[in-house]
C-alpha cells in the first residue's frame, strides 16, 4: 500500500533535532516548520536545490544565523544558548570559504585553529594534511578553492568532533582529490564515533557513505528516512495499460513521477512494492518492471515531484 | 539526551594568548617599521646634539637644543590607534567573518578578545614611544650638558595621556570596524556631520547652540581635553594651554566610557542578515 513520504524518524537517540524551525529573511521564507532528525552515529544526507534552505539550516545549528521561530538541539544543547560548546563539538566545513587570514601560512593557520580546540589531535592533523597534499608553508591567500576546501576538511576532522557538519565538502575538488577526500572521510567515520550531517549536490559520490536522507525543498522538509527504506519503497514501475485506462490518478501524491503514454505507464511510486504492484494489476495494468532507484535518481525524483498533483 | 562525551571549549587565557600571537605575527612588519622610526628619532637627536656642540665652538651663546615631550606629540600614537583596528580586522569585515565566528568561543567574547589583543600591542607601542622620548631627552642632556625642560606647565601625569588617547581612539575606530561594512564612511561621516552642524547653526544665527555643539570637542570635558589633557586659556597677550588633571580624568572617563559602550554594543549585535 502507499503512504505519505515519511518526514520523521523513529530513532530515539538523536544527535541533531529541530522543532518547527523557521527562518525568514525579510519577505523571503528560507525555512518553514522544519523538523530535522539526525540519529546519533548516522551519516545524514541533506539534499535540496539551491536556495532550498540547506545552508541556512546548518548555520542555525551552529548559531551563525538566528531562527525566526522554532528551536534546534545539537548533541543535546541549544545552539542559541550554548553556542561555544556546540561549536567545540562540531567540525564544520562551510559552503563559502571566507578566510580573512590570507596573510597566514597553512601550517600557522592549523596551529591557530588547534589552540581553540583542546581535543586537537596534532598527529592526526599532520597525517590529514599529508593525505590532502597540503603545503604547510603556502600562504592562505594563494590557495585555490579546492586547496582551501582541503584545509577546512583538516580543521573539521582533526579535533575528532562528535558531529561533522559538512556543507558541500567536495565542492571545488578535482575528481582524484574528491575520491581521496571521501576515502579520508570513510576512514574517519570508521575510526572516530561521529555523526555526519552532509549537504551536497554530488549525491552519487556519497551513496555508499550515507545511511539517512532528508529532502528539503522551498524551505520545507519533503521527506526524511533511512536510505534503506528509500531504496526499498521508492521504486520505478513500468506497466502496460489498455487503451482508455482509468487508473491515471491512482496512488495520488505517492506517485513521485508520473509519465503516462497511450499504452504504458512509467511511474516512480512511494509505497510497499507488493501493494503497489497489486493495485496496478487490480486497475488493469500489466506490470512489466519494478526496479529500485539509485540515490541520484531517487533524489532527482523527490526534488522534481510536483506537489499536490 | 545524548550519550556522547562532549569536548570542552578553550580557556579564555588560551584564546587571548593566541590572539596576541596572531596579531603580533600580522603586525611584525609594522612593528619593525615603528622600531626603525624610533631608532631614527634617537639617531637624529644625537646628531643634532653634537651639531649644537660644534656650533657652540663658533658661537657659545647662540646654540641650544631642547628635545622635550608634550602630550601633543602623542598624535603619532593617536594616528596608530586609528589605523590599528583596520589591520587587526583586515579581510574580515562583518560579511566575511564566518571563520572568526565559527570558533568555539561566544561571538562577543571572541570579538572583544581580538580587540583587546590589538590594544595590548598598541599600549606596547605607546610605552616604547614614551621610552624613546625619555631616552632622547636624557641623551641630549648628557651630550650638551644643557638641562632639558618639559615646560612650565608640564605635570608628571601627562606621561599617561598617550595611553588614554590611544585607548579611546582605538576603541572608537574598533567599534566602527567591528560593526560596519564601511567603517571609513562612518568615521568620516560622523566628523563631517559634526562640522556641518556647527557651520549650519552658526549660519542660521544660533551661535550659542553652535558653541554648545562645538564644546563636544573643545569643551572642558570634550574630546580635545581627553586627547591632550590640556585646556586652553587666554592671558592678556597669549593663548596658552594648561594641564588639568581633573579635566583630563573627567574627559578621559567620559570618552572612554562612550567608546567602550559603543564597542560592547557592536560586539553583541548580530549582523542583520542573521
Amino acid at each position: 500500500m502507499t503512504t505519505p513520504l515519511p518526514t520523521s524518524l523513529r530513532s530515539s537517540a538523536l544527535a541533531v533535532t529541530t522543532r518547527a524551525l523557521s527562518k525568514q529573511y525579510g519577505a523571503q521564507r528560507a525555512l518553514h516548520d522544519l523538523v530535522l532528525q539526525v540519529p546519533e552515529g548516522a551519516v545524514y544526507l541533506l539534499v535540496g536545490p539551491n536556495g532550498a534552505g540547506k545552508s541556512t539550516t546548518l548555520k542555525i545549528l551552529l548559531d551563525q544565523v538566528n531562527p525566526t521561530a522554532g528551536t534546534a538541539e545539537v548533541l543535546g544543547m541549544n545552539p542559541q544558548r550554548q553556542p561555544a560548546l556546540v561549536r567545540a563539538n562540531v567540525g564544520y566545513v562551510p559552503e563559502q570559504l571566507d578566510w580573512g587570514y590570507g596573510w597566514m601560512r597553512v601550517g600557522r593557520l592549523l596551529e591557530h585553529h588547534a589552540r581553540y580546540f583542546p581535543s586537537w589531535d596534532a598527529a592526526y592533523a599532520t597525517s590529514l594534511a599529508k593525505s590532502f597534499a597540503l603545503k604547510l608553508d603556502q600562504k592562505m591567500s594563494t590557495l585555490s578553492k579546492g586547496q582551501g576546501r582541503r584545509v577546512h576538511l583538516v580543521m573539521a576532522l582533526a579535533h575528532r568532533p562528535p558531529l561533522l557538519v559538512l556543507d558541500e565538502p567536495t565542492d571545488g575538488l578535482d575528481p582524484v582529490m574528491r575520491d581521496d577526500a571521501l576515502g579520508v572521510l570513510i576512514t574517519h567515520i570508521a575510526d572516530s564515533p561521529t555523526t555526519v550531517l552532509l549537504s551536497t549536490h554530488h549525491v552519487t559520490e556519497v551513496e555508499h557513505l550515507a545511511d539517512h536522507i532528508g529532502v528539503l525543498r522551498d524551505g520545507e522538509l519533503r521527506a526524511q528516512m533511512p536510505l534503506e527504506e528509500l531504496r526499498r519503497d521508492l521504486r520505478r514501475y513500468r506497466a502496460k495499460i489498455p487503451v482508455g485506462w482509468q487508473g491515471t490518478s491512482l496512488f495520488g501524491d505517492a506517485v513521485i513521477r508520473r509519465v503516462t503514454t497511450r499504452n504504458e505507464v512509467d511511474w516512480t511510486v512511494w509505497g510497499e512494492e507488493s501493494g503497489v504492484a497489486a493495485e496496478l494489476v487490480n486497475a488493469g495494468a500489466v506490470v512489466c518492471e519494478s526496479a529500485p532507484l539509485s540515490l541520484h535518481e531517487a533524489t532527482l525524483a523527490l526534488l522534481t515531484q510536483e506537489i499536490g498533483k | 539526551m545524548t550519550s556522547i562525551a562532549l569536548h570542552t571549549t578553550p580557556r579564555w587565557r588560551t584564546v587571548a594568548s593566541e590572539q596576541l600571537r596572531s596579531i603580533r605575527l600580522f603586525l611584525r612588519r609594522t612593528g619593525l617599521l615603528l622600531l626603525a622610526l624610533y631608532s631614527a628619532g634617537i639617531i637624529v637627536s644625537i646628531r643634532m646634539a653634537y651639531r649644537v656642540i660644534d656650533m657652540r665652538l663658533e658661537n657659545p651663546q647662540g646654540a641650544h637644543v631642547n628635545f622635550t615631550y608634550s602630550p601633543t606629540t602623542s598624535m603619532l600614537i593617536t594616528l596608530l590607534a586609528f589605523l590599528l583596528p583596520f589591520g587587526v580586522w583586515q579581510g574580515e569585515d562583518p560579511s566575511r567573518r564566518t571563520y572568526h565566528w565559527m570558533m568555539p568561543v561566544a561571538r562577543h567574547t571572541h570579538t572583544l578578545t581580538r580587540v583587546f589583543a590589538g590594544w595590548v600591542w598598541l599600549m606596547v607601542a605607546t610605552f616604547l614611544y614614551l621610552l624613546v622620548s625619555i631616552v632622547i631627552v636624557e641623551i641630549t642632556q648628557r651630550i650638551t650638558g644643557e638641562p632639558q625642560s618639559y615646560g612650565p606647565t608640564f605635570a608628571a601625569w601627562e606621561w599617561l595621556v598617550p595611553f588614554t588617547v590611544g585607548t579611546v581612539a582605538y576603541m572608537f575606530v574598533s567599534a566602527a570596524v567591528v560593526g560596519s561594512q564601511q567603517p571609513i564612511a562612518w568615521i568620516v561621516g560622523v566628523i563631517a556631520l559634526y562640522v556641518l552642524l556647527i557651520y549650519l547653526l552658526t549660519m542660521a544665527g544660533y551661535p550659542d547652540a553652535a558653541q554648545k555643539v562645538a564644546s563636544v570637542y573643545s569643551g572642558a570635558y570634550g574630546g580635545r581635553a581627553a586627547m591632550l589633557g590640556r585646556i586652553e586659556a587666554f592671558d592678556s597677550v597669549h593663548r596658552q594651554a594648561y594641564s588639568s588633571l581633573a579635566r583630563w580624568l573627567g574627559s578621559a572617563a567620559i570618552w572612554g566610557t562612550m567608546s567602550a559602550a559603543l564597542l560592547f554594543w557592536v560586539s553583541y549585535r548580530r549582523p542583520t542578515s542573521s
